[in-house]
C-alpha cells in the first residue's frame, strides 16, 4: 500500500487526461470521474493515516524512480501532510458530488481542470523537492486561472486576468528564490537544503527567503498581495470557489510554513514579521467583510481573515499554537466549504444575483439549508462547545504562552467583528416579517445531500469526546511534524 | 577598475536582472494588456537566463560522455538547464492562456486598456 503512495498523485493526473477521451465515448460519463477519483483518494489517504499510526508516526518517504533522496525526487508524507490529504480528498469529494447538477452545461474540460486542480494541490502537500513544488504550484495556478474564467463573461475574464498577472509574478519570485538556493547549496531536495542551509551566507539566505516569502504569500492570500482574492471568488463558479477557499489556500499555507520552518529554519524575528502580516491580513479581511453586499465577496473577505488567523497561530511557533492553527485549518476548510455550497444553493433556488438582501426570509422555504448555514457560521465564529471554539482556545493560549498579548487582543477584536457580520447574515435569512415570493423548488437531492452528510458528520465529530482526544493527539503530532527540522532531515536522508 | 571586472565576471547576472527590472517596469506602468504580457515574458526570460548562468562555467562543455575528451572535472552543471526547460514550458502555457483570455476580454469590452476595464472594485 505505502509503496504505491505515488498513486495519490498519479491516478488523478491520469484521470484528468482520460476525461476528454471518455467524453468522446459518452457525454454523461466525465462528471462521475472526479467522484471516483476523490473517493479512491479518500480511502487511500485514510489508509496512509492508519499506516502512520501503526508505525509510530514514522513519515512515509516515497523514492520516485528508485533514486535515493538527495539525487532523486522524493515524496514526504508526515502527519500534517496526511491530515491535509484526507481534507483535500474528502472536501473534494463533497464538492464533486455537489457539482454534478449545479454548473450549467458543464463540459468535460470543466471536470478535467477540476481534477487537475485537486491533483496539483495533492502534489503540493506531498512533495519533498523544491523544484517539484514549483511545478505543482504552477499546475494548481494554471488550472485555477482557467477555472476562474470558466463562465466567460466580463466579470470572470477580468478576474482571471488579474489572477494571471499576480500569479505569474508570484511564480517568478518563487523561481528566483529556488534558483538562489540551488546556487548556494547545490541541491533541490528540501531535507538536503535544510542540512546545508547554515553554511549559506546570511545575505544570500535573506534574499532567497524574501523572494520565496513574497511569492508564497501571494498564493496564500496574505496582505498586501491579496487584492485578487475577492474578485476571483466573486467571479468563479461556486464549487471552484469552495475548492479555492477550503483546499488550495490550506495547501499553500502548508508550503509557506514548510519553506519557512524546514528550509530556512526561520528565527523569531522572521516569525514576528509573519505574525505582523497575519494580524494585518486578519483585521483588514474581517473589517472589509463588514460592508459587503454580495455573499460571495463577504465570504471571500472572511476567508482572508481566517488565513490571517491560521498564519498567526502557526507562526507563533509554540506547540499549542501550531496545533491550534492546524485545527483551525481543518475547521475552516470544512465549514467554509459547506457555507459556500449551501449559500450558493439558496441563491440559485430564488434565481438571485448573489446580494445578501435577496435572501431575506429564505429560512421559511428552505429550513434545512438555513439550519446548516447557521450551524456552520456558529461553528466558524467559535461558540462553545463546537470545534471553532477549541481551535481558537488553543491558538490564544499558545499565543499567550509566547508573550503575544497584543496579538491576542487583536484576534479577539477581529472575532467580534466577524460575529457582527455573520450574525447579521443569520438574522437576514431567518427574518420572518417578509414573504418569499419568487421561490421555485429546484430541489435536486444530490445538491444538498453531501452538505447534509458533511454537516451531520461534523456535528457528531465535535460532540463525541473520544474522537476529539484522538484527534488532538494527531494534531500535536502534526504540529511536531511541521516544526521539528531534525526529524524531517533524518527521515528523508537517514541519520 | 575593480567594479568593471566584477560586472564583467557576473555579466549574465547583470543582464538577467536587467531584463527582470525592465519587465517589472512594464507590468507596473503600462496599461495595455499586451504590453503587460510582454513585460511578464521579459521577466520569465530574465529568470531563465539567471537559472542557466548559475550552472555555467567558462570554458567547460556539456556533460555528454560519449566523446572521450570530456572528463567529470571539465563539465558544467546540467540540472539548471533541465529546470529551465520546464520553466520555459510553464511560461508558454501561461502565455497561451493569458493571450486567449485577452482575446475574449477584447471581444467583450472592445479595448485592451486595463484602466477602462473596471467592472469590479479593487
Amino acid at each position: 500500500m505505502v509503496d504505491y503512495a505515488i498513486l495519490i498523485i498519479a491516478l488523478p493526473l491520469f484521470a484528468a487526461f482520460l476525461i476528454p477521451l471518455v467524453a468522446m465515448v459518452n457525454k454523461n460519463w466525465p462528471k462521475y470521474i472526479p467522484i471516483l477519483v476523490m473517493a479512491f483518494n479518500s480511502v487511500f489517504a485514510i489508509n496512509l493515516l492508519l499506516h502512520l499510526n501503526a508505525t509510530n508516526g514514522k513519515p512515509i518517504i516515497v523514492k520516485l524512480g528508485g533514486f535515493l533522496p538527495p539525487f532523486g525526487i522524493n515524496l514526504y508524507i508526515g502527519y500534517l501532510a496526511v491530515i491535509l490529504l484526507i481534507l483535500i480528498s474528502l472536501v473534494g469529494l463533497m464538492i464533486a458530488l455537489y457539482t454534478i447538477n449545479t454548473v450549467k452545461e458543464a463540459e468535460s474540460r470543466y471536470y478535467m481542470l477540476f481534477v487537475l486542480l485537486l491533483m496539483g494541490v495533492t502534489g503540493l502537500v506531498t512533495t519533498g523537492d523544491l523544484f517539484n513544488l514549483f511545478v505543482f504550484l504552477e499546475i494548481t495556478s494554471i488550472a485555477a486561472y482557467s477555472l476562474t474564467a470558466y463562465k466567460r463573461d466580463g466579470l470572470s475574464l477580468e478576474a482571471s486576468m488579474k489572477y494571471i498577472l499576480i500569479g505569474s509574478l508570484a511564480s517568478v519570485f518563487v523561481l528566483i528564490g529556488i534558483a538562489v538556493l540551488y546556487y548556494s547549496t547545490h541541491t533541490l531536495n528540501i531535507a538536503d537544503i535544510a542540512r546545508n542551509i547554515d553554511s549559506v551566507p546570511t545575505a544570500v539566505k535573506m534574499f532567497a527567503l524574501s523572494m520565496l516569502l513574497v511569492g508564497l504569500a501571494i498564493e496564500a492570500e496574505l496582505f498586501p498581495m491579496n487584492g485578487w482574492v475577492p474578485d476571483v471568488y466573486q467571479a468563479a463558479p461556486t464549487p471552484v470557489v469552495a475548492v479555492f477557499s477550503s483546499i488550495v489556500v490550506k495547501a499553500t499555507i502548508y508550503v509557506f510554513f514548510r519553506v519557512l520552518f524546514t528550509v530556512f529554519k526561520a528565527d523569531v524575528s522572521v516569525m514576528n514579521f509573519v505574525i505582523g502580516l497575519g494580524v494585518i491580513t486578519l483585521i483588514i479581511g474581517e473589517v472589509s467583510a463588514l460592508k459587503q453586499k454580495n455573499i460571495k465577496r463577504m465570504l471571500a473577505y472572511s476567508s482572508i481573515g481566517q488565513v490571517g488567523l491560521i498564519v498567526i497561530a502557526i507562526a507563533s511557533y509554540s506547540n499549542l499554537g501550531v496545533a491550534g492553527g492546524i485545527y483551525q485549518m481543518v475547521n475552516h476548510a470544512i465549514f467554509k466549504g459547506i457555507l459556500f455550497l449551501a449559500t450558493a444553493y439558496m441563491v440559485t433556488s430564488i434565481s438571485g444575483t448573489g446580494k445578501i438582501s435577496d435572501l431575506r426570509g429564505i429560512a421559511q422555504k428552505m429550513p434545512v439549508s438555513a439550519f446548516i448555514v447557521a450551524f456552520s457560521i456558529i461553528a466558524l465564529i467559535g461558540v462553545p462547545p463546537l470545534t471553532g471554539f477549541w481551535a481558537k482556545m488553543m491558538i490564544l493560549s499558545g499565543l499567550m504562552s509566547t508573550g503575544h498579548q497584543i496579538v491576542v487582543a487583536l484576534i479577539l477584536f477581529a472575532t467580534v467583528v466577524e460575529a457582527v457580520y455573520y450574525l447579521k447574515f443569520i438574522a437576514v435569512i431567518y427574518d420572518n416579517s417578509v414573504k418569499v415570493t419568487n421561490f421555485e423548488s429546484t430541489m435536486k437531492f444530490n445538491k444538498i445531500l453531501p452538505v447534509i452528510l458533511f454537516a451531520v458528520a461534523v456535528i457528531a465529530f465535535s460532540l463525541v469526546p473520544q474522537f476529539l482526544i484522538k484527534f488532538q493527539d494527531i494534531l500535536f503530532k502534526a504540529a511536531n511534524d511541521l516544526t521539528n527540522v531534525g526529524s524531517y532531515i533524518s527521515a528523508v536522508l537517514g541519520s | 577598475m575593480n567594479w568593471i571586472e566584477t560586472v564583467y565576471n557576473y555579466s549574465y547576472f547583470v543582464g538577467a536582472f536587467g531584463l527582470i527590472m525592465i519587465g517589472l517596469y512594464a507590468v507596473m506602468v503600462k496599461t495595455n494588456l499586451i504590453k503587460i504580457l510582454i513585460g511578464i515574458n521579459l521577466i520569465d526570460v530574465g529568470v531563465n537566463i539567471f537559472l542557466v548562468s548559475l550552472g555555467y562555467i567558462k570554458g567547460k562543455g556539456a556533460p555528454i560522455f560519449s566523446s572521450a575528451k570530456i572528463n567529470p572535472a571539465n563539465v558544467i552543471d546540467p540540472i539548471p538547464q533541465a529546470l529551465v526547460l520546464t520553466a520555459i514550458v510553464i511560461g508558454l502555457a501561461v502565455t497561451a492562456l493569458s493571450l486567449s483570455v485577452i482575446i475574449k476580454l477584447y471581444g467583450h469590452y472592445k479595448t485592451l486598456d486595463i484602466s477602462k476595464i473596471r467592472e469590479m472594485r479593487w
